[in-house]
């Protein structure tokens, strides 16, 4: 009986021993666009008023909804971070551009410089608070900010803290993020934030006078018990590492949509995990895609990035950007697209699946994860020249494969 | 006695084995819109008159992958009740291969179909190719009208479901509008299997908790609660306001106002100046049954639930054991709170008004008149003895013309049914026989 006891006991230590070293093994290690997170980035956003000329035809708005919510019943502190990633013509340095074709070429050496401006702001969210505002006219005051507010069975007050700035230049091409911090800015592993954004154009007169695409923010989650709480976010080890491939499924670039016979084409917008808020020093790494078509042909590209990049597909297989707007048989690399890699000129079907990596490096104080959301824009047959004639456009999150070997790091001014 | 003795021994050992065993697994184990999975559930899937869908559905992996698909059509039938016809379909995949098909048109397995090669060598893309590349197998049309989802389970070359987790999806609704079509697009819900996956048959347990990475069941278990971040119902779109493109003030007098009048934005009579007018406002037209006609400056929430429980061998007499009633919470920017339920059987689609104020928008808790702000978040937990939900929530957007812009979001999700429940409730997806 007595050696019953013993083994018994010996059975329920093995057990005990196994769980716990297991335990120690399952943190959970997704970047997620659909739980709840401690940091949040919103890949793109983008702003371009009725007088602006350059990101779109004059009298057309484009405008983002952003949408932030507390899913807790506790009040939450955020820092976040606008990133205006505006490229500027260097002889004309309010003249925004999406590459020289854009600039004007009678100016000697006119170059399409690439710029990163960091814009922050400190707000608090109430219990389960919702906010929403628009890039182009940010928010002066929160909801609670004039007089508290009370969550429902309780009579506690929380105030909103804090306004969220509009973005700096019209047009603005950028990103977002915000970290949860405590009450004293410090960084802490909390999960309590999620959000939204919806690209919203107005173009009065046309048939289509209002088009709209969506896409969640994209969360990493922090790992409970990780965060030491200083300024140098440790993606990896204080927080859920981010993806080793990014995989995309898409449209070939001019493939014809079969419900209703428009042309579609498909932009993808890059931006690292790492990031550095306090030197504002941009992250220069090289991403690699192989992309596949539907007979199993594999081809691959690869392009350099620095802190923000929306690319058109097609321009990934050729290396050159299109003008901003100059679309069309004027543009010289019209032509050159269809001969992308990515363009169903080449490949012959309908879609693709594109997997997507940062290349690895041996530095260690910086990492090469990239994050990042993709857009669909429709055009009619008869716009068949004019790649910016979008009669209807949408947005989706792109899927994540694995983890990275290499921590990111977010510095905090 | 002799056998006690082992028996405790070969318990413990196993223990830990079993343990060990999970450490090489690294499940995740959570419902994901965007890791490979070995369920995928489109939840919204239309081929009507006035819409269609695109599916698709690629293998992550590198080698050869197979599923089983099941329509349901949840289009009413002659008298008006829910079809809940299944029609399942096989497909199969080479490595890396993504496919796609309109699901009003199907698939069928065509060798032969190519684009047009042009002088230049390239080859020219037209609808006509669309449906070029390695076939996946044969995919049927869904029926005119047809409205309701679908689900694909990865199975190994015999049939039998597996944990691989190698497919991914998307659908692309596209559906006439003004200026032509409008697209909205989701990605599909994955369920992660672990490498139990498939140890019952055709019946699919989702009892695998989202806190451990241990296998504990077959494949990971349907979310304890969705939170759906949204707009308040006939609110206008911020951009759409601002831009003078939706509501604006007409003057009480005109001729008392000399030169071009201001373009003054507003929702109602009360954001214009004394006496004056808010023209082309926020405004809902129904029809008799309650089906939204027009929208005219404002936006409306659609929320499309199936239950994660599912018999396709028996669809119909299933429908009520599987059916899960839903509570509502809804959160304004001020923290007010208010709280509705309902039945979802199988699948359901509906505004967010239609709740409690089905024949007037205007006065249901979810619009803005009663709200009073832009943002509203609502989380859905199902009833605590009942399985969980999936689901995508689209955004309806209309301006002063009635031009409408349609947006489809997948929605957060919360911790698991399965240890909400402490392990006593399980989802099932049962397969029909083949």
């Amino acid at each position: 009986m007595r050696t019953v006891m013993r083994k018994t006991v010996l059975a329920g230590i093995l057990t005990v021993l196994g769980t716990v070293f297991l335990g120690t093994g399952a943190a959970s290690a997704d970047v997620t666009s659909d739980r709840a997170a401690a940091i949040l980035v919103w890949p793109k956003l983008i702003y371009s008023s009725a007088e602006d000329t350059y990101l779109s035809p004059a009298g057309v708005t484009i405008d983002t909804t952003i949408q932030l919510t507390n899913t807790s019943d506790q009040e939450v502190f955020l820092r976040c971070f606008y990133v205006n990633a505006n490229s500027h013509c260097s002889n004309e340095p309010d003249r925004v551009c999406g590459s020289v074709e854009d600039c004007n070429l009678e100016f000697p050496n006119n170059l399409c410089v690439p710029g990163w401006i960091e814009i922050d702001f400190e707000i608090n969210l109430t219990p389960h608070q919702p906010v929403v505002w628009n890039l182009g006219d940010g928010r002066a005051s929160l909801p609670c900010s004039d007089a508290p507010c009370a969550p429902a069975g309780t009579s506690t007050l929380y105030s909103n803290v804090g306004n969220i700035p509009p973005a700096n230049e019209d047009p603005f091409m950028g990103q977002l993020k915000c970290i949860q911090v405590g009450p004293n800015n410090e960084p802490i592993d909390r999960n309590d934030i999620k959000g939204e954004a919806t690209i919203v154009t107005t173009r009065p007169g046309e048939d289509q006078s209002v088009d709209a695409r969506g896409y969640n923010a994209v969360g990493i989650q922090a790992i409970e018990g990780a965060n030491d709480g200083d300024n140098t976010l440790r993606i990896g080890e204080e927080y859920n590492s981010c993806p080793g491939v990014l995989i995309m499924d898409h449209f070939f670039d001019d493939a014809v949509e079969p419900i209703s016979g428009d042309f579609v084409k498909t932009h993808l917008t890059i931006v690292p995990c790492s990031e550095n808020f306090e030197l504002q020093a941009p992250i220069e790494t090289n991403i690699q895609l192989l992309v596949f078509n539907e007979f199993e042909q594999r081809f691959s590209s690869s392009q350099p990035l620095t802190c923000f990049k929306e690319y058109e597909l097609c321009a990934l297989g050729t290396g050159r950007d299109r003008p901003l707007n100059a679309p069309g048989f004027d543009d010289p690399n019209f032509r050159s697209c269809q001969r992308s890699v990515f363009s169903a000129f080449v490949n012959g079907t309908l879609t693709g699946q594109t997997r997507i990596r940062g290349t690895s490096s041996e530095q260690e104080d910086v990492g090469f994860g990239l994050l990042g959301v993709a857009e669909e824009f429709y055009r009619r047959a008869d716009d068949f020249d004019d790649v910016t004639a979008t009669s209807s456009s949408t947005a989706f999150n792109i899927h994540h494969f694995g983890v990275r070997d290499q921590l990111d790091f977010i510095r905090l001014p | 006695m002799r056998t006690v003795k082992w028996s405790a021994l070969l318990s413990g050992f196993c223990g830990f084995a079993v343990v060990l065993g999970v450490m090489t697994s690294g499940a995740h184990a959570i419902v994901t819109t965007e890791r490979g999975a070995s369920i995928l559930a489109f939840p919204k899937v239309l081929a009507t008159e006035t819409a269609d869908t695109i599916i698709q559905i690629a293998n992550t992996s590198n080698n050869m992958v197979h599923a089983r698909c099941f329509y349901v059509n949840a289009a009413p039938d002659s008298a008006g009740r829910p079809q809940w016809q299944v029609t399942d379909f096989n497909i199969w995949l080479t490595k890396q291969q993504p496919t796609s098909w309109q699901v009003s048109r199907g698939r069928f397995v065509n060798p032969t179909d190519s684009c047009e090669t042009l002088p230049s060598g390239l080859v020219q893309p037209s609808i006509e190719c669309a449906q070029a590349g390695l076939d996946p197998g044969a995919i049927p049309p869904v029926p005119l009208g047809f409205t309701g989802e679908l689900k694909c389970i990865e199975v190994d070359v015999s049939g039998s479901p597996i944990g691989g987790n190698h497919l991914k999806g998307e659908a692309t609704i596209r559906t006439v509008s003004a200026g032509g079509y409008d697209a909205a697009k989701y990605n599909a819900l994955g369920i992660l299997g672990t490498e139990i996956a498939g140890a019952t048959g055709d019946e699919l347990l989702l009892d695998q908790p989202s806190d451990t990475e241990d296998v504990i069941g077959q494949y990971n278990a349907c979310p304890n609660q969705l939170i759906v971040n949204h707009f308040a119902e006939l609110a206008t779109d911020p951009t759409v306001l601002g831009t003078g493109q939706g509501g604006v003030c007409e003057e009480d007098d005109p001729a008392t106002t000399s030169g071009p009048p201001a373009v003054q934005p507003c929702t109602t009579d009360a954001d214009c100046p004394e006496g004056g007018v808010c023209a082309n406002g926020p405004e809902v037209l129904l029809g008799p049954t309650g089906t939204v006609d027009s929208l005219q400056s404002a936006m409306l929430t659609e929320l499309t639930l199936i239950p994660c429980s599912q018999n396709f061998e028996e669809p119909f007499t299933s429908v009520e054991e599987n059916a899960v009633t839903v509570q509502f919470l809804t959160y304004n920017e001020f923290e007010q709170v208010t709280s509705f339920s309902t039945t979802v059987e199988c699948w359901k689609n509906f505004f967010m008004f239609q709740l409690d104020s089905p024949f007037n928008p205007t006065t249901s808790q979810f619009s803005f008149p009663v709200q009073g702000t832009l943002g509203l978040q609502t989380v859905l937990t199902p009833n605590a003895d009942e399985g969980g939900l999936l689901g995508v929530a689209g955004i309806l957007r209309a301006d002063a013309d009635s031009v409408v812009a349609r947006t489809l979001m997948n929605i957060h999700m919360v911790g698991d049914r399965w240890s909400a429940s402490g392990g006593e409730i399980v989802d099932r997806v049962i397969l029909s026989g083949q």
